[in-house]
């Protein structure tokens, strides 16, 4: 049992609205109005988000975001009530008025079994929904049950319908291509097919196999009549070959014996012997009348030769005189040259000793026979006596400049300050901390932002000076106190505000009814007795005048009809007349109750005064004027952040102070270190001073330290020179010391060398060593003087050796010997000349000696050669019988012939086959002839041609069919058939399954239908035709069904007429689809389901008269369910405030 | 065959007096349905289709690979080799040459055919290569192979429909040998999914005292008893998402004393059917939805192609919003998918609920349809009735129909997901599988088909 009503609906903050509420509480039509865009839709849509929960992806959202949230107080039927809120949350989304969270189960009672799908799509009803029922009606021509369905349901089942069959018709139709299903049943054909056709059945691969075996027996066959036949034809083909060579060998025979008759046939030797042995013949009588010749030239040439020998015999002295004389010569030069250096060389030596003892010669040798090792040994000795001089002058340098350097060094570390102790300055300066003056900088700036901040929240206040302190001291009302005040105010201002409208309300009502009476009263007075009495007595003049005379027809008429006009009159003067009394009654009502609002609003005055003094009262510790209600909440608000930047201020207030404490520590510290307590003894407040002071004080500790440290540096610096000379300076001293000692022991070795070398103790170094070298070089000149001599000594005896033998052999060739040297050379060459020219007179006589002997021995053997070659042709002569040379060439000739004849039989004979074979040729080549063979030939060849052809083909076919069998190899190209009859029946079944599951939607869809037909058919019609009568204002009386098997509805009209929906005007149908709505939801009034139903300017195409009987219709329904009208349009207000009972019309106006 | 003989001799050596053999290892397979298409994954843009479509050739080929690279000393195969309705002779001759590769490699094969072999009637002509034994069906044989110390007991199925209890007619054990028993059975107790073909009882197969008991059926890998071994490899490659999870194949080692030491699953499968269960509870929109189930891409391996059916669960403020654009997400998942290679969204489960409990009133138009609903529900015979006058029942092919006689759009409970593997033995080895995935690959060659003119 429910018949829910939203008493109140608050629109907390939601969509564009903050705080508004509605109240709904009222009986009869409530009326939201508002032009577009003010927030109509929103209201409509709060009410199921309110219901059922606030949906998460909300367009109202926009502006509230999560804190979207609505209110209402709900009331049942049996007077139950509750407070609610709805949130915009997943958890807690619906709590009571006091925040405590409500489960979805605490509506159950108010919503009854209706979900929210049922309440939006019921319960809620706008122009278009109505515009399409009414489209609905004509376009189904009026079928009930899809009409009860769509009054039921808001329309959706029958486009549900619709949009299953279209996609069923998109899956799949009876007669269609095109379609999912059809679609792939004709593919599925199509697979199938190639399945079949891929398909390999064991029949076809038997035959396969057989017929691969025919083939292999056919082939086998022709090949086997080839091959015979290809035999046949070679048999033939050789013969015919051979008939040539057969001929040949005949006529070769033949001349074999011809060759035999003609005389005796040399042998083979002979014939090969024979035209060697008469070729040498002629060759070596050739050769012997030559060199008979020869010999004879030879004799004569030697009888013309000349001879003398008599210088032969000394050719070997005569060649060695030639050999020698140009070195003899040579000789004699270098004898005089030998003498005359000699003497140079001696006279040089002398000169040079006597540079170093000037009184000696060259015989003393002893003085300049020195050992060559000693120049090597001074030459030493000098270079070390050079360096350890250096080295002494060295050494003695440095000990001077180290024993400066010390003496440097001691008098700066003297010149230096003494250091003193620092530690305590250095601790105290590094105790101070390095932020230490930036944070109290910041601090300070902090402070001050605050102290700014602090002020100004004072001043937006107005309150005076004051210190945080105090602020904080400050007792204020508490929040609480300050909301119930202003809710009293704003209540106060409500009944005010709705006092002042009813008494507006109600005297602008009595002035209306005023006038109105007033008009009554000066409307036409009504007719009089007399002119009734007149009247009537005309009519009778006239009923006994004209009483069945037709001509008096008109003027009776006329009377009638001013009667009845009188009568008119005077019905119209009654109803006014009780409508004056009417308005009198209410004018009266409305006097009456005008004072009443009046007195109302007086106490309301004097409320409003008493809670103005005690709102004065709560703010009695406001230190400035109080504040209005409305601005309480922001001042508080104000006050609070005031509060917390007063303490906020106070706590940097207490660092501020303790960082200068600290401050002035640190430098209280330092000056007393500093030893500056007498200069400014005294601690200053300012911070901007102390924080220099401070500064100041670092910077002079710090140069104070960075003195110290300088001076420790530079003593240390300056000890560290000193050391350093010091130690520098003994060490050159050492070094000094053992140089010395080195060039005494030098010294002395030099002495011992100029002993050695004979030279005087005091000659310096270097002369000592140019001494030694002019001696070395006086001994190697007398050395190469005693050399030159030695040469003078042996030329000479070589020279007098020469001549001798020169002297001897002239005289025994008789030749003139030379008187000097210079005729020795022309001498010993004329007599070589001499020997040269008997040598080769000589020579020539030898060599024609020997060319004859060799000629007379060449004559001899040729006659040998001849008498040898007469006597072997005598031998062949006898042995063929024949007597000539002529004869004999002639037998030879005749044996060539022979030959070449059985040459040319033996190659024919190798053509042809031996023996037996040879024989059987023969034969058979006397029986043919070639023409005879080769048209036997060409029928072979033909019938070959034919065989070969005929083989190819069967190689051929079996290669073909075996190819065909081993095709058939597994192949899967069947199984891949069937696996895309395997997909598409894949798909089939998806599709078929969607298409079942829509029909089965289809089916529970119309049954619904038919369900809702059945059982709601009599009561929704008998409700629909009293509220269509309603609506179409009687000019339709009611509603029918057809009595077809489908019954679909009739208007019935006041003319009694049945009319089809699509027969009526597009008004009239909207009404007739709305009268079926609204019959529906009686079905739920019935079932205890009335919840609120909301309609959206639905009067679009009715016109005044049609709204105000709408309008009549819902305030009919309203005691059952609450109704409520969304409008943008004033005549709809208008019209309810006309049409509806005083109190059974609530307008709500929403703001712009 | 030379050098498979010098093989086993070395392998065999002398301990004491006695030839002590060394181990032996089997491979046991069942249910190959070769060129038994993968259903219910329907084609879309950027889908690895070509991936997909030979897969139990695939998985057979890695089968076969597995078997030389081991090498196992023998193959089983416990029925089932082809689908039964299958017409196309060129998988046998497939089969034929896989087969002919084993023998190549000197590896002898055991096999009985199953319900579906003896229902399909194009293979019976088939010939196989000479290493290929297939046990009778008339009777129980029994085959010894002493060269490597086993004996297969086996039987296979004369007709589609066989009823009969095979194994308790199967010979006595042989002495001296590894016992093998070779069956093709729905066992009895559970698997009701699987119709019952030559029905038995553990304590039939337990009865019989052989050491192993090869058996096929059930397409789910299954350990079903220790003392002796009782083994459903399952099949080698799942073919609909309802064959989810890893397939493959079963590897006996057993020693020399013919115990078995370990019995170790291997990966053969090149394409793989997984469930993704989503739950968005609590995801305001499709957005987060969509990201949600892309992570959840990201986590599945990518090493081999997967079909994945995702389902969605939950109570989210999207609900409406998902069913509403169900097609879209769909084609967006769909996208998110095409971004794994080897990912293939087979299917978009929705199993949302509203978070708007306000919605859940007693009257009203909702409440109207969902008793209808409820009440047409609540007579599926009605409904079906009413559906399947519908002219679009008539043409929608068998195939496309979900099993078990129930249309699609009214299938309310899910059908069972088949038993997960119960439990795996202790010698059960997880680094195993490595081997499978190494075999996975997933091109197949362009297969061509002559036909005879």
């Amino acid at each position: 049992m429910t018949g829910m009503r939203i008493e109140r609906l608050d629109l907390l903050a939601y969509g564009a609205f903050d705080d508004h509420s509605l109240d709904l509480k009222g009986p009869g039509v409530h009326l939201v109005h508002g032009p577009n865009e003010a927030g109509k839709s929103t209201t409509l849509s709060a009410l199921d988000q309110l219901l059922y929960g606030i949906d998460h992806n909300t367009r109202y959202a926009f502006r509230h975001g999560n804190r979207t949230r609505l209110g209402a107080r709900l009331s049942a039927a049996d007077g139950v009530a509750l407070e609610i809120i709805r949130q915009k949350r997943r958890k807690d989304a619906l709590v009571d008025a006091d925040g405590t969270p409500l489960t979805e189960e605490a509506l159950v009672p108010f919503l009854g079994g209706v979900d929210r799908k049922t309440f939006t799509t019921e319960f809620a009803l706008n122009s278009e929904e109505l515009r399409s029922g009414g489209e609905l009606l004509a376009a189904g021509e009026g079928d009930m049950a899809q009409l009860l369905a769509a009054a039921r349901s808001g329309m959706r089942l029958n486009a549900v319908l619709k949009k299953i069959e279209e996609r069923q018709r998109a899956l799949y139709l009876r007669q269609g291509r095109n379609p999912r299903i059809n679609a792939g049943l004709g593919r599925l054909k199509a697979v199938r097919q190639d399945l079949r056709d891929a398909t390999l059945r064991p029949e076809q691969y038997q035959d396969a196999e057989q017929a691969v075996a025919e083939a292999e027996q056919r082939l086998e066959a022709v090949t086997v009549e080839l091959k015979g036949r290809q035999r046949l034809r070679d048999n033939k083909r050789e013969l015919r070959e051979k008939l040539p060579a057969l001929a040949r060998y005949h006529a070769l025979e033949q001349q074999i014996e011809e060759i035999r008759a003609q005389g005796p046939i040399a042998t083979d030797d002979i014939r090969e012997e024979l035209p060697n042995l008469i070729k040498l013949h002629g060759e070596h009588e050739a050769v012997r009348s030559r060199d008979t010749q020869a010999l004879k030239r030879v004799d004569e040439q030697l009888t013309e030769a000349r001879k003398d020998d008599s210088l032969l015999q000394y050719a070997a002295v005569i060649e060695q005189l030639t050999r020698d004389v140009t070195a003899i010569l040579d000789v004699a030069r270098q004898h005089e040259d030998s003498s005359a250096e000699a003497t140079r060389t001696r006279a040089r030596a002398e000169a040079r000793l006597r540079t170093v003892h000037t009184h000696a010669t060259l015989t003393d040798e002893n003085l300049y026979r020195v050992p060559p090792t000693l120049l090597k040994r001074g030459q030493e000795l000098r270079d070390q006596g050079r360096k350890r001089h250096d080295d002494l002058d060295h050494a003695r340098d440095a000990v001077k400049r180290w024993r400066d350097k010390r003496e440097q060094a001691d008098k700066k570390l003297s010149a230096l300050p003494v250091l003193e102790d620092v530690s305590q300055l250095r601790n105290a300066h590094s105790a101070v901390p390095a932020d230490l003056l930036t944070k109290l900088v910041d601090t300070e700036t902090k402070e001050k932002k605050l102290d700014r901040r602090f002020r100004q929240a004072r001043n937006r206040l107005d309150f005076p000076e004051m210190e945080p302190a105090e602020v904080l001291n400050l007792r204020l009302p508490e929040r609480e106190e300050v909301s119930e005040a202003e809710n009293a105010f704003r209540s106060l201002d409500q009944r005010e505000h709705e006092r002042a409208a009813e008494l507006d309300r109600d005297q602008r009502q009595m002035a209306a009814h005023r006038r109105e009476l007033a008009r009554l009263v000066s409307d036409d007075a009504p007719p009089t007795h007399g002119e009734l009495h007149a009247l009537r007595a005309q009519r009778d003049e006239l009923l006994t005048k004209f009483l069945g005379d037709p001509s008096g027809d008109v003027p009776l008429q006329e009377a009638v009809k001013r009667a009845d006009n009188t009568v008119d009159l005077m019905l119209r003067h009654a109803e006014q007349v009780n409508q004056r009394a009417n308005l009198e009654r209410e004018i009266a009502d409305l006097e009456a109750v005008i004072p009443d609002h009046q007195a109302a609003i007086e106490i309301l005055l004097a409320e409003r005064e008493t809670a103005r003094r005690s709102w004065e009262e709560l703010w009695e510790a406001w230190p400035t004027a109080t504040p209005e209600s409305a601005q309480a909440s922001r001042v508080l608000v104000d006050f609070d952040k005031l509060k917390s930047d007063a303490h906020e201020l106070q706590d940097i207030r207490i660092d501020l102070d303790e960082q200068r404490e600290r401050l002035d520590a640190h430098t209280a510290r330092l000056r007393q270190l500093l030893r500056l307590n007498d200069d400014d003894p005294q601690i200053t407040a300012s911070t901007a001073h102390a924080s220099a002071r401070l500064a100041e004080m670092m910077e002079m500790v710090g140069g104070r330290l960075r003195e110290h440290e300088a001076v420790a540096t530079d003593r240390t610096a300056a000890q560290h020179d000193l050391a350093t000379a010091e130690s520098e300076l003994a060490e050159a001293e050492s070094i000094v010391a053992r140089v010395q000692e080195a060039v005494t022991v030098h010294d002395e070795r030099w002495q011992r060398f100029l002993g050695d070398a004979g030279l005087p103790a005091d000659r310096d170094l270097d002369t000592a060593l140019a001494d030694l070298e002019s001696l070395l070089g006086v001994a190697a000149d007398v050395e190469s003087a005693a050399e030159a001599e030695n040469i003078v000594n042996r030329s000479g005896q070589r020279m007098s050796e020469f001549s001798q033998l020169m002297e001897n052999t002239l005289r025994t060739c008789d030749r003139s010997v030379p008187a000097s040297i210079s005729g020795w050379q022309q001498a010993v060459d004329t007599l070589a000349q001499d020997l040269q020219d008997q040598r080769e007179d000589a020579q020539q006589r030898a060599g024609l000696l020997k060319n004859k002997s060799e000629l007379a021995a060449a004559v001899a053997e040729a006659d040998a050669e001849l008498t040898g070659l007469r006597s072997r042709l005598e031998g062949f002569y006898a042995r063929l019988g024949v007597s000539s040379l002529a004869e004999l060439e002639a037998t030879a000739a005749r044996a060539t012939e022979l030959r070449e004849k059985y040459t040319a039989l033996a190659n024919v004979r190798q053509t042809l086959p031996e023996g037996q074979e040879l024989a059987l040729i023969r034969q058979q080549a006397e029986q043919t002839s070639v023409q005879e063979l080769g048209a036997k030939l060409d029928d072979l060849d033909e019938e070959i041609c034919e065989l070969e052809a005929s083989k190819a083909d069967w190689l051929e076919r079996r290669t073909e069919r075996r190819q065909m069998l081993e095709g058939l190899d597994g192949g899967g190209d069947a199984a891949s058939a069937a696996a895309d009859v395997a997909q598409i029946c894949a798909e089939l079944a998806e599709d078929a399954e969607e298409y079942l599951r829509l029909e089965t939607a289809r089916i529970a869809i119309l049954a619904c239908m038919e369900e809702y037909r059945t059982s709601d058919q009599e009561p929704v019609l008998a409700r629909a035709s009293e509220v269509f009568g309603e609506l179409s204002r009687g000019r339709y009386v009611g509603l029918e069904l057809s009595d077809d098997e489908r019954p679909s509805i009739r208007a019935k009209s006041s003319t009694g007429a049945l009319l089809a929906p699509q027969d009526l005007s597009e008004g009239t149908s909207d009404q007739l689809y709305l009268a079926l709505r609204l019959a529906t939801l009686e079905r739920h009034a019935v079932a205890g389901d009335g919840l609120p139903i909301a309609v959206d300017d639905i009067f679009m195409t009715f016109d005044e008269q049609r709204t105000e009987a709408a309008l009549r219709v819902l305030d009919g329904m309203a005691d059952r369910f609450q109704v409520i009208v969304f409008t943008h349009h004033e005549y709809v207000i208008r019209s309810a405030a006309k049409e509806l009972p005083e109190g059974r019309c609530h307008v709500h106006q929403l703001p712009d | 065959m030379f050098w498979s003989l010098q093989f086993k001799i070395d392998r065999a050596s002398v301990v004491g007096f006695t030839i002590k053999r060394e181990s032996m290892k089997i491979l046991h397979a069942a249910d190959l349905h070769i060129d038994s298409p993968l259903r219910g994954l329907s084609r879309y843009e950027g889908a690895p289709e070509e991936d997909l479509r030979l897969a139990t050739r695939r998985a057979l080929e890695n089968l076969v690979r597995l078997a030389i690279e081991l090498p196992v000393d023998a193959v089983l195969l416990a029925g089932d080799v082809y689908d039964g309705d299958w017409k196309d002779y060129q998988t046998g001759l497939y089969f034929s040459r896989q087969m002919g590769i084993l023998g190549r490699a000197g590896i002898p094969v055991y096999m009985v055919s199953g319900n579906h072999d003896a229902q399909n009637r194009t293979m019976r002509t088939l010939k196989l290569p000479d290493n290929v034994r297939v046990l009778t069906t008339g009777n129980p044989e029994t085959v010894r192979n002493e060269k490597i110390g086993l004996a297969v007991h086996g039987q296979g199925f004369a007709q589609w429909d066989l009823t009969e209890n095979l194994a308790a007619g199967y010979p006595a054990r042989d002495g001296g040998l590894f016992n093998v028993g070779l069956l093709h059975t729905g066992l009895e107790g559970g698997h009701s999914d699987h119709k019952r073909y030559a029905p038995c009882t553990v304590a039939d197969l337990e009865a019989r005292d052989y050491d192993y008991w090869a058996l096929g059926h059930i397409h789910t890998q299954q350990i079903v008893r220790e003392e002796p071994w009782i083994v459903y490899p399952g099949n080698i490659q799942g073919r609909h998402a309802r064959e989810s999870g890893p397939k493959g194949c079963i590897v006996v080692t057993v020693d020399g004393d013919l115990r078995v030491r370990s019995v170790d699953h291997h990966d053969l499968d090149t394409a793989r059917w997984e469930r993704v269960d989503v739950d968005v509870t609590g995801l305001d929109d499709t957005d987060q939805v969509l990201s949600l189930v892309q992570q959840r891409f990201q986590e599945i391996p990518e090493e081999r192609l997967t079909a994945v059916r995702v389902t969605l669960r939950g109570r989210t403020a999207a609900h409406t919003v998902l069913w509403r654009e169900r097609e879209q997400m769909l084609n967006e998942l769909r996208a998110a998918a095409g971004y794994h290679p080897s990912l293939w969204l087979e299917k978009l489960k929705l199993r949302t609920s509203s978070e708007d409990t306000a919605g859940t009133g007693t009257t009203g138009l909702l409440t109207d349809l969902r008793r209808t609903l409820s009440a047409l529900g609540a007579d599926p015979d009605g409904l079906t009735t009413k559906l399947s006058r519908h002219p679009l029942i008539g043409v929608i092919p068998r195939r496309s129909r979900r099993s078990r006689g129930r249309t699609a759009s009214i299938r309310t409970t899910r059908h069972g997901s088949n038993a997960r593997p119960t439990r795996l033995s202790n010698s059960w080895n997880p680094s195993s599988r490595k081997h499978g995935d190494r075999n996975a690959h997933r091109t197949p060659g362009p297969s061509r088909l002559r036909r005879l003119r």
